[in-house]
């Protein structure tokens, strides 16, 4: 275990690094002069030369790297050019938005799609399994901000059954005393049920809207695990020796399906993390993805570099908590002892 | 990662051959989720080959027939500038099938490549193409996109590229572990005592055999590129307005929908999201085969 | 009284005309090792996943019978499988691959115990440890806390027939259970089905593709090809005096001096369609009677044989359902 999770620190610390090279050098080196491309199309020479002293690009190009990178280390993400603040605090005040409506929208997708799954596999053409499919194919072919539109036109616009699509919280209502960040659970916790409920609403539909697509990835993976564990060898020897059914599907089916469904969750995650963005700009939603979007709008890529890099980093520990979780889950690589032949 | 040992085999023989003349409609009863799915690709191909022969100037506005909703003379209706819906619509399928289809192709194609070498020949190219597709795979791949697009600049190429890029590591995954097995055959050892060179026992033996699994997501990744390059465009990246792309013009359309006028946004979207649907379709229909 | 016994079982794929197995008799007494032989698509596995109830969704039964001790376990009409705690398991190849890989070994037979028999807990754990050491496996604590790949093939095997152990059958069906296993770990699982027969005076059927480990641990043997049951009776009988032309063909194919079995000639594949004698393609006598299902043909005593030859054309010694 301790080798395992040695060589692990390792790939991820390289990787972690390819992540900023990656970011740093995309930015930079591509077509297109670094100083025009955030100074704008009008910029003269006089202001092309005063935007190259302010990010220091009329140095070599490795020191350029090495003070970025030494930078990140630090947590200093590069300041903005549009708000001349710092982005890595921009970024931390926009990250419990985004989390809360993310999180719910994970939460949610397993929630339905783990059972949908394993319900799918056990029952191998009936009416479950049929759904499961057409849910795969219908969240993998959808496009989210064309759901968002529809859901807003339909539950907003003609029915009226959930708030304006304007932020986390109708307007003129003040969120909860700050504790974590979440509306929804502050205001649980500071014994609000009332508030909760109305920043419940909306979220509603941006969960939905995220929760269709994210549904399908798990569905796909819960039931495509399930089915093979039921057809291994000691499924049928179970079942070969009287335990009954529901025990099976439990205690050797779900069981060792499970594992390689975490690490779905992950990739799920990283869906999560790219669709953010448009479910993000179409509701108005105060997170991080909005902030590229506004970055991109304003032509702000210091900003705009420093969210590809706070998610590449996000995604990467993610993988690798996930990566722990499985190897502690599964006893073949928490002993990693070879068995002897 | 296999959880499962070995399995009791089916013992169901092998389907009868289709009898002479079963062709097409056979396979479309045996398919049935796939012939949807080409269908809808017919369809489309056929607006993408005759559709601007048919319709009108995408560009051509009418200030007295702004956001008028569907009817006989404007199927999709209009948008804020009195453009046809319908006809942007059209002219739009031509660029969002043919951008689909060559991403998917260029990923497909790169990513093969590379994966059959670093499967087959292993080693320092082995460990160099893992490590660079892990640190490609650590972004989201809409995110990767996005911020090679907003760097290269906004051009209907560029996106092609960058949505190509931040696919081409599941191909080099896929193909890296069919050579990696495929190298272990008979066919291999053959073809070295007949006096291939190592490379072209990697391109002309190899590959072939190891691209199998990469047809089917190519499939799958041509409905996914459709979608990343609508979104794309929806944020306001890569192919921008004027230009008639379903994407563009449900971000024209989003304001809209918010007074009521529907049809500006959500008849495109429907149109992006049938076209990712037909290649899922086919794509899903490919993987069921082999379970 | 018949341990067990099988009447004419016949399985099919799903949607499809073909029989899997045809009109499969067998009987087993208690006590007795009956081997079950036959090549790889021969329906051996399948006949033995049939009788437990287990087939695959795409493999139904079509008709045929099954009792175990007098009462009724197979319902031909309805496929249906009436299992009782107790009353048949079996054991398969892979051993590692039949073990839970996320649990430990020790509480996989502690289940069979509280589930099948009853047991309560804390006494089926101190009684999984005491099947361990019967089974012949040191520092049997220790095991049961083991995980399945921590052990070795032959322990994993000891493992599952400790599961069996527990399970109490008064049928055991082994599928090739030596199959990957080292020649004296093959040996000593021998010796622990023969103890657990001699000890519960339960049946065993034995199958296996391997003449010599039917020579060793067998008393009855039943030949199996393309679905159909070829030839049985006594182990003497069959290596003696085998009437039946595919069992002479596979008596023939074993190397005498090493006892092993010469790769089988490639098969041309069986037609599981035809009507007639499943070997009659690859049969140097096969003549015109041939293409009528032989019926089964009595010997003498027990040992039974389905093949025209040598029978006179108009007497048919024992009577067999005739398939529509």
């Amino acid at each position: 275990m301790a080798r395992y999770l040695a060589r692990r620190a390792a790939t991820t610390a390289f990787t972690l690094l390819g992540i900023v090279v990656v970011v740093f050098f995309v930015v930079r080196v591509l077509p297109g002069d670094a100083a025009v491309l955030r100074a704008g199309p009008y910029a003269d020479e006089a202001r092309l030369a005063e935007v190259r002293a302010q990010y220091g690009l009329d140095k070599p190009m490795a020191e350029q790297f090495l003070s970025y990178l030494a930078g990140v280390v630090r947590g200093d993400l590069g300041t903005s050019t549009v708000s001349s603040g710092s982005v890595t605090s921009e970024l931390l005040v926009r990250l419990m938005p985004s989390l809360e409506l993310g999180l719910f929208a994970v939460l949610l997708s397993c929630l339905i799609g783990i059972p949908m799954g394993v319900l799918a596999a056990s029952r191998q053409g009936g009416w479950v399994d049929r759904l499961t499919r057409i849910g795969v194919i219908t969240g993998s072919s959808m496009a989210l901000f064309w759901l968002g539109l529809l859901l807003i036109y339909f539950f907003y616009y003609r029915l009226g059954w959930f708030p304006a699509p304007i932020d986390r919280l109708p307007v003129g209502v003040s969120p909860p005393p700050h504790l974590t960040g979440l509306y929804t659970l502050d205001a649980l916790l500071r014994g609000r049920p009332g508030l909760a409920w109305t920043a419940a609403r909306s979220l509603m539909l941006p969960v939905l809207t995220l929760t269709v697509v994210l549904v399908a990835p798990v569905m796909k993976m819960v039931r495509q695990s399930m089915v093979e564990t039921l057809r291994s060898d000691y499924v049928r020897t179970a079942r070969a020796m009287g335990i009954p059914e529901r025990k099976v599907l439990v205690q050797d089916g779900l069981r060792n399906a499970m594992l390689p469904v975490i690490t779905a969750i992950g990739i799920v995650f990283g869906y999560m993390l790219g669709g953010n963005i448009i479910v993000e700009t179409l509701f108005a939603w105060p997170g991080i993805g909005r902030y590229a979007y506004q970055a991109i709008q304003n032509n702000d890529l210091e900003a705009l570099q420093g969210f590809v890099i706070f998610v590449g980093v996000m995604y990467v520990l993610l993988n690798v908590v996930i990566d722990v979780c499985y190897a502690l889950i599964d006893p073949r690589i928490r002993m990693g002892a070879k068995a002897s032949s | 990662m296999s959880l499962a040992a070995t399995t009791v085999s089916d013992p169901s023989p092998a389907p009868a051959p289709p009898r002479r003349g079963a062709g097409v409609r056979t396979v479309a009863r045996r398919h049935p989720m796939a012939t949807i799915g080409v269908v809808i690709l017919v369809v489309y191909a056929f607006a993408a080959l005759f559709g601007p022969l048919f319709v009108g100037d995408p560009l051509k506005t009418a200030s007295g027939e702004t956001l008028t909703g569907p009817s006989a003379e404007h199927l999709f209706g209009t948008d804020r500038f009195g453009r046809d819906v319908f006809t942007r619509a059209v002219i739009s399928a031509r660029l969002d099938l043919v951008v689909g289809v060559v991403i998917a192709a260029l990923a497909a194609t790169v990513g093969s490549l590379i994966g059959v070498a670093a499967g087959y020949f292993g080693g320092v190219l082995d460990e160099v193409v893992m490590r660079v597709t892990d640190v490609v795979l650590a972004f989201p791949g809409f995110v990767l996109a996005l911020i090679l697009v907003a760097t290269l600049g906004d051009s209907i190429p560029h996106v092609v590229v960058a949505v190509a890029v931040a696919y081409t590591p599941y191909f080099v995954r896929l193909t890296r572990a069919r050579a990696l097995a495929e190298r272990e055959r008979e066919y291999v050892d053959a073809a070295a005592l007949a006096g291939n060179r190592r490379w072209q026992i990697a391109y002309r033996h190899v590959l072939p055999n190891s691209l199998a699994p990469a047809f089917t997501q190519a499939a799958l990744v041509a409905g996914w590129a459709v979608l990343d390059v609508a979104g794309l465009a929806f944020l306001g990246i890569g192919i921008q307005p004027p230009t008639a792309e379903w994407g563009v013009m449900v971000a024209e359309g989003a304001n809209d929908v918010l007074t009521g006028a529907w049809w500006t946004a959500l008849f495109p979207g429907a149109l992006i999201v049938s076209l990712a649907l037909a290649f899922q379709l086919i794509g899903d229909d490919l993987q069921g085969g082999k379970q | 009284m018949t341990l067990l016994e099988v009447s004419d079982l016949s399985l099919g794929v799903v949607g499809r005309e073909e029989l899997l197995l045809r009109d499969v008799c067998l009987t087993l007494e208690p006590g007795e090792v009956m081997g079950v032989v036959g090549e790889s698509g021969s329906g051996k596995t399948m006949a033995c996943l049939a009788i437990l109830g287990l087939l695959p969704p795409s493999v139904e039964i079509r008709s045929g019978t099954v009792t175990l001790d007098g009462r009724p376990v197979l319902d031909g009409s309805s496929g249906r499988v009436r299992r009782h705690p107790g009353d048949l398991t079996m054991v398969f190849q892979n051993p590692r691959g039949a073990l839970n890989p996320t649990m430990r070994v020790g509480k996989q037979i502690r289940r069979v115990l509280v589930e099948a028999r009853g047991m309560p807990r804390a006494e089926a754990g101190k009684e999984a440890v005491a099947l361990l050491r019967r089974v012949g496996i040191p520092g049997a604590d220790r095991v049961a806390r083991a995980y399945a790949h921590q052990l070795s093939g032959g322990m994993c095997q000891r493992v599952v027939i400790a599961m069996a152990l527990g399970y109490r059958p008064r049928v055991l069906i082994a599928d090739e259970p030596t199959t990957g296993l080292d020649v004296t770990v093959q040996a000593q699982i021998f010796e622990l089905i023969r103890e657990l027969v001699a000890e519960t005076g339960c049946g065993v059927l034995f199958i296996t593709h391997d003449l010599g480990a039917v020579a060793e641990m067998c008393d009855r043997v039943s030949v199996l090809y393309g679905g159909q049951l070829m030839e049985t009776g006594t182990t003497v009988e069959i290596f003696e005096e085998a009437q039946h032309p595919y069992t002479r063909f596979l008596l023939d194919s074993l190397i005498p001096q090493s006892g092993q079995q010469e790769a089988l000639a490639e098969d041309a594949g069986v037609d599981f369609s035809l009507s007639g004698c499943r070997f009659a393609h690859r049969c140097a006598h096969a003549f015109e009677p041939c293409s009528t299902f032989p019926s089964l043909f009595v010997a003498e005593g027990k040992h039974k044989y389905s093949c025209f030859l040598g029978q006179e054309d108009d007497v048919v010694v024992a009577q067999r359902s005739q398939p529509a």
